[in-house]
């Protein structure tokens, strides 16, 4: 890793970390002040984050993607891309903000933990499949991460909080339902595309568009958990506390993807 | 109250067990336990044998009633089947049972107020007279993209509007490419068929082109021969390259038409329904034995196997030669990983031996023979042999209809959300009082907020108007 690299990539890993210092601080002190500093520290550091990415693919001549870091980078962009999206239109959801930065900081740092070599694109992922995999892979877990953030604050507010002043700093239990559900329904078309261009660029690479091998099947498991989700939403009635346990029971099932799969017995 | 006549008939009980919703929800819970329980337990589609055999060991109890149960492939086991059937059929009675609901005709009645579920209620009052409002506000909804239906019943007026039911509609479009994508799979267990093509430069085939043929239901279906004839023209390594090795082709189709194929690693190459996938590839000296009254009774291509070892690339193959005695091992060492031999390598080293026993061991160049007995074995010349791994799917265009089906329903599902408006308009002393009852099967704060919008707009449209 280049200086100029890691430096943009410990800028970015400071900013999150200020950003979130500042948010937890808004919830308790003077919340509109730090508040608004958080959101100004979080666009600071996408816009090192997007420094960082667009200096990589100069340098490796491809889009982000070949390995653990990149992907995990990448992600993390694209999550916090779509919190600043939801935070421009609903600034009451500025504390979902927490949960959000706090993921993408422990992404941006597994992935900074993992081996991150400069290199041109392996073969298999030289096709243009690839890239709509993993773009929307990432829009559609990014939307899974706000969709889970909104269900953590909603159970917290449910279960645990005893302070007005951040029961008063929290979105309304309406707005973060809503969020919650329609989040995870964006979520589930970025997914769907993921699994549908995946098993185009499998049959295209391998020969074989389905294989039930791990990473598959389990991303297929957490797609039917989370329509399950959606139809448990439509047909069974279910609401607020259910549906937002439903979600983060599917974010760890997405988690246990990236980090759990390889440990499992078929996994080669 | 809707009628009842309305209300979808779904005459066969077959059918009625079939569309419950709440069934197809069971089904699909089921689905991911039995596909929880694939991801547990070790397949032996997926596992190396060995280490399946350890895990057997490992695990003697548990492994044996896994087997018995079969677990150990859950993916084609009766459980996996049944319950993916029965899905499907409850998949399809569930489209049609909500086809027919969504299809039928809003009921044109005055109690047709938006059911409890996500309602909001808005209360105005506008210095519009009714019949002045009850003509302007359909106007305005429209621009709005809302359908709507007037109603008068005595002094009082009731407006209906309702937009985003194509929602709905893509919501169904979603779950027929289901349908599709699953009857695609199964089209793919029963029609796929794949094979191995091994051909050395120059070489030229048009018929069944494989030392094996295989598919996973239907092992002893032969691969139909191709509609066109196909060469194999070279194999290229460009240098310096980390992409790996091109191979060219050309078929010839029976219009001789000639089309110039280039597959290479994770790269196939596609013609008329077949796919060639690059798999190995290495060297095939050109080997031809004789005798004083036959100089080249025997004259054949040996495609050598390549291995790396130590940073050198070596390739070895051993045959007998047909009707003799004569086992010949042929061996031929290149420098570099890249199984490269430069052009004039002359290291190919021929071992003979007859009845168990050596009889010679020489370096042949290019061009050269070598004498042994009665016999004459002379090394031709170096060319390469590539394998192709060639595949005939039926069900892959259907599950790219699936896939386009499932991307045009979710695109429709997420735009569109349904709405239902219902205005009751009634004479509040010089003016209008208007009671908004809507509804949505969106989310109910986006909706509110919407429609608080919309709302001070129209009163300023009135009150413009007016």
């Amino acid at each position: 890793m280049q200086l100029s690299e890691l430096l943009l990539f410990f800028m970015t890993v400071g900013t999150y970390g200020l950003a979130i210092f500042f948010f937890m601080t808004g919830l308790t002190g003077k919340r509109r002040l730090f508040f608004s500093w958080a959101t100004f520290t979080v666009i600071a550091g996408f816009l090192t984050h997007s420094l960082n990415l667009a200096w990589r693919w100069y340098l490796t001549g491809h889009m982000p993607g070949d390995n653990i870091y990149e992907l995990n980078s990448l992600g993390a962009w694209c999550t916090v891309l779509v919190f600043l999206l939801l935070q421009k239109r609903y600034r009451k959801l500025q504390t979902v903000g927490i949960i959000v930065l706090a993921i993408s900081l422990a992404m941006l740092l597994y992935g900074f933990s993992k081996p991150h070599p400069l290199g041109p694109l392996s073969d298999e992922y030289q096709s243009g499949w690839f890239y709509i995999h993993i773009i929307s892979a990432f829009l559609g877990y990014s939307c899974y991460v706000i969709a889970s953030s909104a269900g953590f604050l909603l159970l917290y507010r449910h279960y645990h909080c005893t302070s007005s002043q951040i029961n008063e700093a929290l979105p309304d239990n309406q707005l973060l339902e809503d969020i919650n559900s329609r989040f995870v329904s964006y979520g589930f078309a970025g997914h769907a595309i993921m699994l549908a261009s995946g098993a185009i660029w499998a049959n295209s690479a391998w020969g074989r568009y389905w294989n039930w091998d791990p990473v598959e099947t389990w991303s297929l498991i957490t797609w039917l958990l989370y329509a399950f989700y959606l139809h448990a939403k439509s047909f069974l009635g279910w609401r607020g506390t259910r549906l937002a346990w439903i979600s983060i029971a599917a974010l760890i099932a997405i988690i246990f993807t990236f980090w759990g799969v390889s440990h499992l017995p078929d996994h080669s | 109250m809707a009628s009842r006549s309305l209300q979808p008939k779904i005459s066969s009980g077959f059918a009625r067990f079939f569309s419950s919703r709440r069934l197809a929800l069971y089904l699909l819970a089921a689905l991911i336990g039995v596909a929880v329980l694939g991801m547990i337990i070790p397949q032996q589609s997926l596992l190396p044998v060995n280490d399946f055999h350890l895990w057997q060991k490992s695990f003697p109890r548990l492994s044996r009633l896994a087997i018995d149960m079969g677990f150990t492939r859950i993916y084609e086991s009766p459980l996996f089947l049944i319950i993916i059937t029965w899905f499907s059929l409850a998949l399809f009675f569930c489209t049609v049972h909500r086809v027919k609901k969504i299809s039928r005709r809003p009921a044109r009645s005055l109690n047709a107020v938006p059911q409890q579920q996500n309602r909001e209620c808005i209360t105005f009052i506008t210095a519009c007279p009714v019949a002045a409002v009850s003509d302007r506000l359909p106007s305005f909804l429209r621009k709005k993209r809302y359908k709507t239906t007037t109603f008068c019943q005595g002094e009082q007026t009731t407006i209906t509007a309702r937009r985003g039911h194509l929602g709905k509609w893509g919501s169904i479009l979603f779950h027929c490419s289901f349908l599709v994508l699953l009857s695609g799979a199964l089209l793919t267990t029963w029609g796929r068929i794949e094979g191995t093509l091994l051909l050395t430069e120059g070489q030229s085939v048009s018929g069944l082109p494989t030392d094996y043929i295989s598919s996973s239901r239907t092992p002893l279906r032969t691969m139909p021969p191709f509609d066109f004839s196909l060469r194999y023209d070279n194999l290229l390594t460009p240098p310096g390259s980390d992409n790996g090795p091109r191979n060219n082709l050309t078929a010839t189709t029976r219009d001789n038409k000639r089309i110039h194929l280039q597959t290479r690693d994770f790269h196939p190459a596609k013609i008329n329904g077949f796919t060639l996938y690059q798999k190995e590839s290495g060297f095939s000296p050109s080997i031809r034995l004789g005798t004083n009254s036959d100089p080249s009774f025997f004259h054949s291509f040996i495609a050598l196997h390549s291995s790396v070892i130590d940073g050198i690339a070596e390739h070895q193959d051993t045959f007998t030669v047909p009707n003799t005695d004569i086992f010949v091992t042929l061996h031929l060492i290149s420098p570099d990983k890249t199984a490269n031999v430069p052009a004039s390598a002359t290291n190919l080293t021929v071992a003979i031996t007859r009845a168990g026993r050596q009889e010679i061991e020489a370096d042949l160049a290019r061009g050269q023979t070598l004498s042994f007995d009665e016999y004459t074995l002379q090394f031709d010349e170096l060319r390469h042999w590539s394998s192709f791994r060639v595949v005939r799917d039926p069900g892959v265009l259907v599950l790219y209809i699936a896939f386009l089906l499932a991307a045009i329903g979710l695109g429709l599902r997420l735009h569109f959300r349904a709405e239902r408006l219902f205005f009751c308009l009634s004479n509040y002393e010089d003016g209008c009082r208007v009671v908004l009852t809507a509804n949505t099967d969106g989310e109910k704060s986006f909706f509110q907020n919407n429609l608080h919008i919309m709302t001070n707009h129209l009163q300023k449209y009135l009150s413009k108007d007016s």
